[in-house]
């Protein structure tokens, strides 16, 4: 945790605040039915974030200027191959989050699995092959058999495998 | 009562119930012995799965699930001295050593007995307290149900975080997410910028198990712990223990530490957002506090696995007394289990208890049973849960992603799967900047309780705030809340204060 990466957290959440709470002024009201009206809540909850991340920007830029002045350095944290391959990670999942409605679940998902096992530096073939088709196999049996979930079929030749299956 | 009692039992026993409460233990104690996975995380991921089930069965897997890993903590905490679930981060203190000693199987029988103990001892006050709570609640109107989630937010969000600005930021954003959608009042519409998505509101499924399961996968990852081999030396050693059990010559001394140990797990069980792992501890140092010979603790002897083991398992029965009494959940674990009670149509609270009584006694039946066969699964396949610290981390990252995915998409709507994947990104950078996400959580499934109560309250009282705040139980919730939320920050500015003044004295001289 840096004390860099705790400001831009906490001027992200003062500045987002800021801005739903312009939002929230904007929302319809039907005053004969509710005075305070829809706005009441969200605007009460938003005054209290933007306290709250204000005061905690101000102390974490304090706290950053008091280290510079005295030549305090942060501690460099060491997980820069954690990081590449969490980055790895999450652009999978987005890339799976939006295939899926075009490649439908069970190739999506097998793709998936074998994809984010390689980029946990999983390397034998076999291993590769083996678990994730498992894996979907046993999700299939839960989620499309037994509990009649309507999962995505995909499109085009994709739709036309799904349909082998479900 | 008794009747009743009985009705839940047999309710409880029925084969398909039965099977299900076996299946939800079985689950619960191998997440609990695998370090890193524990039971909001398996609450989180087994939600989907309870969709073709009835309402008693999802509720009895779920709280199954939780005795089981509440349990199955101590497992690793005793043999490796990796606590695999919160719980049981003080079993650890005389459950390794006596590992150590070569007296691992006394320590894994010492630890079972003890969470038996503990676990009936916490379904027995659940049975008793959660009835009486719910008739006093029948008395509560919306002023008094907004100071109850007031309170259950504030009391998690105080112990939630070492930072308690960034623990009540946290609930405040769970608050802020229960806005999305339409307003619970006059049904208009707010922060859904033009999409018919945001219109059904932030569903809940989905953001939990982003924020609990997928968003823990993230963060192994990041700190490369999820492809650093595991050492199986220390697993490998331990795979011929036999669990044997303390004698009666050396429990009897124990009664009253025991006692004194269930009791406080249950008290502090009930009281919201305290949770068994601060019963571990409070069990623990009373155990300390009251023996005769202090200076064995730490040193592997059995009173420090009886205490805290008695406590938390005795805090997993007290925690399910604020939610099925009054609706309101005190963890994590409970609010998840909130989710699924609102999942199938049921509403916890003092009404659940009036007009669903049975299905109230099954599920302390239930937890009751849970708690018989972890007892007999902890003696019968104690080695099968060592070896699954063997299962490399990636599969389980891979297992957890791939259920997660599916789970969060069970409810027929692929954007509940883009919801999963944004909540995972969220929860992770709020784990690495230490905003705890349990509190997020809580102010989620409680934001529309609070909201909704507050505003017919305003409405009853003809909008003078001060009316509705001075109810005498309100003012009594409210000022409680405040105590809970200042107490740690005094403390955190004492505490600074009184290093303010170490340094000054060590600068002095």
């Amino acid at each position: 945790m840096s004390l860099k990466g705790d400001i831009v957290i906490s001027g992200i959440t003062f500045a987002v605040a800021g801005i739903l709470f312009y939002v929230a002024r904007t929302f319809p009201q039907l005053k004969f039915a509710d005075r305070v009206g829809p706005a009441f809540w969200p605007k009460t909850i938003l005054f209290t974030v933007i306290v709250l991340s204000g005061s905690l920007f101000l102390k974490n830029v304090i706290m950053g200027l008091r280290r510079e002045k005295f030549g305090q350095e942060e501690v460099p944290v060491p997980e820069k191959e954690g990081a590449k391959r969490l980055i790895m990670a999450i652009v999978l999942s987005i890339i799976y989050g939006f295939s899926v409605t075009y490649g439908g679940f069970l190739l999506s998902i097998f793709l998936f699995q074998v994809l984010f096992l390689l980029i946990l530096k999983v390397k034998r073939l076999l291993v590769l092959a083996l678990f994730p088709l498992s894996l979907t196999v046993i999700l299939y049996i839960i989620f499309i058999k037994v509990l009649y979930i309507p999962l995505p079929r995909g499109v085009g030749i994709f739709l036309t495998f799904s349909r082998l299956f479900y | 009562m008794l009747q009743d009692i009985l009705a839940g039992y047999h309710y409880a026993f029925q084969v398909d119930n039965f099977i299900v409460v076996v299946l939800g233990t079985l689950v619960g104690v191998a997440l609990g012995s695998f370090p890193g996975l524990d039971c909001s995380i398996g609450a989180a991921l087994f939600i989907p799965i309870t969709y073709g089930m009835t309402p008693s069965q999802a509720i009895l897997l779920l709280a199954s699930l939780y005795s089981g890993a509440v349990y199955g903590g101590q497992i690793p905490a005793i043999l490796f001295r990796v606590p695999g679930a919160s719980e049981a981060v003080m079993t650890t203190l005389d459950g390794y050593p006596m590992t150590l000693k070569g007296k691992a199987g006394k320590a894994l029988g010492t630890g079972l007995l003890s969470s038996l103990v503990g676990g009936l001892f916490g379904v027995a006050g659940l049975t008793l307290v959660a009835p009486l709570l719910a008739n006093a609640a029948l008395m509560f109107g919306p002023s008094e149900y907004f100071a109850l989630g007031i309170l259950g937010l504030t009391a998690l969000a105080s112990l939630g975080s070492r930072s308690p600005i960034k623990a009540i930021l946290s609930g405040l954003f769970g608050l802020l997410f229960a806005t999305v959608g339409l307003d619970p009042i006059v049904g208009l519409p707010r922060f859904v910028f033009g999409t018919t998505v945001l219109k059904g509101g932030i569903t809940f499924i989905p953001a939990v198990i982003g924020l609990f399961a997928a968003a823990e996968v993230y963060n192994q990852i990041s700190r490369g712990q999820a492809f650093s081999r595991i050492d199986n030396g220390a697993a490998n050693k331990q795979n011929r223990i036999r669990i044997t059990f303390p004698t009666l010559k050396e429990l009897k001394p124990l009664k009253w530490s025991s006692l004194r140990s269930a009791l406080l797990g249950l008290i502090v069980g009930i009281l919201p957002g305290v949770g068994a792992t601060t019963a571990a501890i409070i069990g623990y140092s009373q155990a300390v506090q009251f023996s005769k010979e202090p200076e064995k603790f730490g040193k592997g002897t059995i009173e420090g696995i009886i205490a805290p083991e008695i406590a938390n398992n005795a805090a997993a029965g007290g925690a399910m007394v604020p939610l099925l009494s009054l609706g309101i959940p005190g963890s994590a674990t409970t609010a998840i289990m909130l989710a699924a009670f609102l999942m199938h149509g049921l509403r916890p609270g003092p009404l659940l208890l009036v007009q669903q009584r049975p299905l109230a006694f099954t599920i302390f039946a239930g937890m009751a049973l849970a708690n018989v066969l972890f007892f007999f699964i902890g003696f019968l396949a104690i080695r099968f849960f060592i070896r699954l610290r063997q299962i490399p981390y990636p599969f389980i990252a891979v297992g957890i992603l791939a259920f997660s995915a599916v789970g969060a998409n069970a409810m027929g709507d692929i954007s509940g799967m883009k919801m999963m994947f944004l909540f995972a990104i969220l929860g992770f950078i709020m784990e690495k900047y230490n905003y705890a996400v349990a509190p997020m959580v809580l102010g989620l499934v409680l934001g529309p309780i609070i909201e909704a109560s507050l505003r017919r309250a305003l409405m009853i009282h003809e909008y003078d705030l001060f009316a509705v705040l001075t109810r005498p139980i309100t003012a009594m919730l409210l000022i409680l809340s405040i105590v809970v939320l200042m107490t740690p920050i005094y403390w955190a500015l004492k505490k600074r204060k009184g290093s303010g003044l170490g340094e000054k004295t060590d600068s002095h001289l």
